[in-house]
């Protein structure tokens, strides 16, 4: 995937890179997705590099979405993000559990 | 000021650390291997060493280990970043030299306490 992120239906699907230099791209798609109805989804399945920026970026769409209600699942986030988000000790916060675990990388 | 080498392949780690200790006021360079690491610890003098134990090219306990073989780093603190489920190698870590560990995830307190014990 080319994207930086992808939004179909109600489902935000990200690219390998999740870090400052595709920030503002992804911030734009996250703005997309908050359009959708209903449940919304995250699919980290492909990210290969995570910095401090792309997760700040997760982590206060994350805080956007409990503020206003809107319900949020994780289809996959890869193995990489599981580590440096539980290395930051942002899982919680995040709300990624071990089933959404599963990607390429 | 005092120089700290900070040594993790995770960016985002990495910047956690870095930006934590330079807000405590310590000079701060990066390194995202143990090899760059060890390249840099010969070319520059540093306080400290804080690195991840795993990580491409060069871990943090071979790190550890080549540092303490360098006269100019055989006093130095030297302290790893573990996860939970790698604690085993924090006597691993021991036996290589390390001063000491902190465990991810910790807080920008516990970083700085911990850096700040150690160089007292």
């Amino acid at each position: 995937m080319d994207a930086a992120a992808v939004v179909q239906d109600n489902t935000l699907t990200l690219g390998p890179n999740l870090d400052i230099a595709h920030a503002g791209e992804i911030r734009t798609a996250l703005q997309q997705l908050l359009q959708q109805e209903g449940a919304l989804c995250l699919d980290a399945g492909d990210v290969a590099r995570c910095d401090a920026a792309g997760l700040q970026l997760l982590l206060a769409f994350t805080r956007h979405c409990r503020s206003q209600g809107r319900e949020l699942r994780w289809n996959r986030a890869s193995d990489l993000l599981c580590q440096d988000v539980a290395g930051l000790g942002l899982a919680s916060e995040l709300a990624i559990n071990p089933q959404a675990q599963g990607g390429t990388q | 000021m005092t120089s700290i080498l900070a040594v993790d392949d995770s960016p985002s780690m990495r910047q956690m650390v870095a930006y934590t200790l330079k807000s405590a006021g310590f000079d701060v360079t990066e390194a995202e291997d143990g090899a760059i690491a060890l390249e840099k610890a010969k070319s520059a003098s540093f306080n400290l060493v804080l690195a991840d134990v795993n990580m491409p090219n060069m871990d943090g306990i071979t790190l550890v280990r080549e540092l303490r073989a360098l006269p100019e780093y055989r006093f130095t603190p030297l302290l790893i970043l573990t996860t939970e489920a790698g604690q085993d190698k924090k006597l691993e870590g021991k036996q290589a030299g390390a001063t000491g560990w902190l465990v991810k995830p910790f807080n920008p307190e516990q970083l700085v306490a911990t850096v700040q014990r150690v160089l007292s």
